[in-house]
């Protein structure tokens, strides 16, 4: 079920209502399962069996992971815990990389392997095995070191267990949870609780960024595509690039913001997941701005267990690599993300060097600021080039198009909407940098905020795009 | 997202209240300007405004055309009123034709472009333009309909003012390395056999031809001229045959194809502009003829 969609309004409604309800009152995470095996289970009801099946492997294992007296045993089913949860990823998500790799030295005919080739992918694998993963190891640590209160009774912790693992808002793209944020979440929820203006807030923004750009965008960046590339002049191509990288923005902030708005409304707090990533000087600071639940994961339970930056430069270095290389890969089972992955790992392996050998201005000036923001924005935007095009090759034969294709026509109409729909994602950052430096304009822009919500209303209305789904949907 | 920038007390009520101001006065703004628009954001959209402006027309037209991207090149103003063109760029015609049964509108003629007829159905837009209830209420609110978008407006008025003129169209020559390049690969495709599930899209043509037979409209089946060496490909000729065997108990009529030496195309099977209009004017004329002989007249033999 997509949250552009009719059958997801009418969920929501439906949901609110009965969740508030007196007679549920004391069933209201149980609702909210039914609701999110709903959701999930929409269009393609099978899948229902891995998400239940992966929430109470995961319930049984954390339970256990939680109750064992003894350190070998919970190191051992801790460890059973996350090969489960990274075995169900490489079966339903890797099997894609067999094909045209090791099938070529297997017969054609071999039915087994093109069956398990052609499993389709279950959409939001990718998000929640690992917050299942993220529930086994926070109950593995030392019990005082978590705020996790598990129940004693199996059944309730199973029940707080599927609902962490389902919860709708966030189920298929995020932002993924941690457990020691969202366990202790877990209560009674009454109306007078809401907090309207977050709610109002953050689906307004969220519907814009999603239905008015992304979805705007992602009908002039279509001819990013192969072959229509090909025939498109330089300044297009760079400019649809540019589009690509402030729909992929919008398209995954303002499904961010949605699943917020929602989780709001029923009294559910999910963390940030973007802070203006577009204004960030270093390759660093754009990680800790963008995707944050996904770098924050990454960084708790990969990078700090490989040992950080606490062995050196050069296992720094290797440790940045590899955490960002595994993390491109997280995204699909295509090398190109890989190559993804490399590409920002590297950056910030070089970025770190250069920062520590040379003398860092701490604070740049206007100018120098601009320069590292307009760097580090194209150093990204270049990087999405293989989430577009998932075939290197393609992605290559772009870069040569932008060198060779000079003489061409450009396609005023793409480069027109290309600016008209970014620009509001450019004012938006800029009007954030307003903001952080004090400037007066600021006071006259916030006192009047409600005209920039009512324009974006007025906006999801008469100018919102071909509904299309989420990018991040894919992963 | 960060939202704590905006902070203003009761943004909320002065938030909707705004919003239904600009709302109604946009709304009011469309009712009594009724701007002329011609010029849309991308090709998807213009879709959608095509189909839009054919659902919510108050008097259907005798004859409809429905088809891809090639006959989306025919120029609307060669066929005055009483011929529409329901073809889709990206699209088929099975799209329209699904579109014409699902506006419950069974018209005299139905012309049926073949070039790319075994591309599937759009089945997202049909479902978005008849969603229950909205559809209706895009009738009677014209600015929740894709033609009257902003930036369709605002695209409307630069090209009145800034567009090429029409003699600059008609001069518009096709660029030789897309066009070579272009050919190349749709030779290529063309050179491949029908493959099974496209079977099932002409399954699906079938049952719409025979729908709108039954119901006694007239079927004519034509096709967009296309640069020859396409049109000699293995895979053009396949799909001739496969749709003559398919309607050969069936009164229909079929277009003469022409060779596509005197049309020109911008990549090989895209009509540019002149030769739109000049092709436009045939199967208007061809449509006359059969309409004014009672469905018996003979087709306008193309250059």
């Amino acid at each position: 079920m997509l949250f552009n969609s009719y059958p997801f309004l009418l969920l929501v409604i439906i949901t609110f209502f009965i969740y508030y309800s007196r007679p549920f009152e004391r069933h209201q995470v149980l609702v909210l399962i039914i609701s999110s095996l709903i959701f999930y289970g929409y269009t393609q009801p099978y899948l229902l069996i891995l998400l239940c099946l992966s929430a109470s492997i995961n319930a049984v294992t954390s339970y256990a992971v939680c109750f064992e007296k003894t350190e070998k045993r919970r190191k051992l089913l801790a460890i059973s815990g996350v090969t489960f949860n990274l075995l169900i990823l490489a079966f339903f998500k890797y099997n894609r990389l067999l094909d045209g790799m090791a099938v070529k030295t297997i017969s054609e005919t071999d039915n087994l392997l093109h069956l398990i080739i052609n499993i389709p992918l279950p959409v939001g694998i990718s998000f929640y095995t690992f917050q299942g993963i993220s529930l086994v190891m926070d109950l593995y640590k030392p019990a005082k070191t978590y705020n996790i209160d598990i129940d004693r009774d199996f059944l309730r912790h199973y029940k707080k267990t599927f609902f962490f693992i389902t919860f709708f808002p966030q189920l298929v793209a995020g932002p993924i949870l941690k457990a020691h944020a969202f366990f202790p979440q877990i209560s009674r929820k009454y109306l007078k609780n809401i907090d309207t203006g977050l709610v109002f807030k953050a689906l307004v923004m969220g519907y814009f960024l999603k239905s008015v750009i992304a979805d705007n965008l992602k009908d002039q960046t279509f001819w990013i595509t192969h072959p229509y590339f090909e025939t498109q002049s330089s300044l297009t191509l760079v400019t649809m690039l540019f589009g690509y990288s402030v729909q992929i923005f919008a398209d995954f902030a303002g499904y961010s913001l949605i699943a917020i708005g929602v989780a709001a409304i029923f009294g559910y707090n999910l963390p940030q997941n973007f802070n203006y990533p577009y204004i960030s000087g270093t390759i660093a600071e754009f990680w800790s701005r963008w995707h944050i639940s996904l770098s924050s994961w990454l960084k708790e339970y990969l990078y700090i267990r490989l040992g950080g930056n606490r062995k050196g430069n050069i296992r720094t270095y290797a440790n940045l690599i590899t955490v960002m290389f595994l993390g491109g890969l997280w995204h699909g089972a295509a090398m190109s993300y890989g190559v993804w992955g490399l590409w920002h790992g590297i950056g910030l392996a070089i970025e770190r060097f250069l920062l520590k050998h040379k003398r860092h201005n701490l604070h740049p000036g206007t100018s120098l600021r601009f320069l590292r923001i307009t760097f580090v924005f194209t150093f990204v935007t270049f990087g999405w080039l293989l989430f577009k095009l998932t075939n290197i090759n393609e992605a290559v034969n772009y870069i040569i198009a932008i060198k060779k294709n000079t003489g061409l026509t450009n396609n005023f109409s793409v480069i027109l909407n290309v600016i008209f729909y970014s620009l509001p994602v450019f004012l938006y950052h800029v009007i954030y940098l307003i903001k952080k430096n004090d400037f007066k304009i600021a006071e006259v822009i916030f006192r009047h905020d409600y005209a920039v919500y009512s324009v974006m209303f007025v906006m999801i209305l008469i100018n919102g795009g071909i509904p299309g789904e989420f990018v991040y949907f894919q992963f | 997202m960060n939202l704590s920038i905006f902070s203003s007390d009761k943004y909320i009520v002065k938030s909707l209240l705004l919003f239904l101001i600009v709302f109604v006065a946009y709304s009011s703004m469309l009712k009594i300007v009724k701007p002329k628009v011609t010029m849309f954001q991308n090709q998807w959209v213009k879709n959608y405004s095509i189909s839009e402006v054919y659902i919510y027309k108050p008097v259907l037209p005798h004859t409809v055309i429905v088809g891809s991207s090639m006959s989306a090149r025919l120029l609307q103003e060669e066929f005055g009123n009483d011929v529409y063109n329901l073809s889709f760029a990206g699209g088929s015609a099975l799209t329209g034709l699904n579109l014409v049964k699902k506006r419950n509108h069974i018209p005299e003629l139905l012309l049926i472009e073949t070039n790319t007829i075994e591309r599937s159905t759009n089945n997202e837009m049909l479902r978005a333009l008849f969603t229950p209830f909205i559809w209706r209420l895009k009738k009677h609110i014209i600015s929740l309909q894709y033609t009257y978008q902003p930036i369709n407006i605002m695209l409307s008025v630069i090209k009145r003012n800034f567009g090429g003129s029409e003699a600059e169209k008609a001069d518009e020559k096709p660029n030789s390395k897309i066009l070579k390049s272009s050919l190349v690969r749709r030779l290529e495709k063309n050179s491949k056999a029908i493959i099974f599930n496209e079977w099932q899209e002409l399954t699906e043509l079938k049952k719409l031809v025979d729908f709108f037979y039954s119901k006694g409209t007239h079927i004519v089946f034509f096709q967009i001229p296309v640069h020859p060496k396409i049109l000699a490909s293995k895979r053009y000729s396949a799909r001739q045959k496969i749709l003559h065997d398919m309607f050969a108990g069936m009164e229909v009529s079929w277009l003469l194809t022409p060779s596509g030496n005197s049309y020109e195309t911008s990549d090989g099977v895209h009509l540019l502009f002149k030769s739109a209009r000049e092709f436009s004017k045939v199967l208007y004329a061809s449509i006359k003829n059969i309409l004014e002989n009672n469905f018996k007249g003979t087709i306008i033999e193309p250059r």
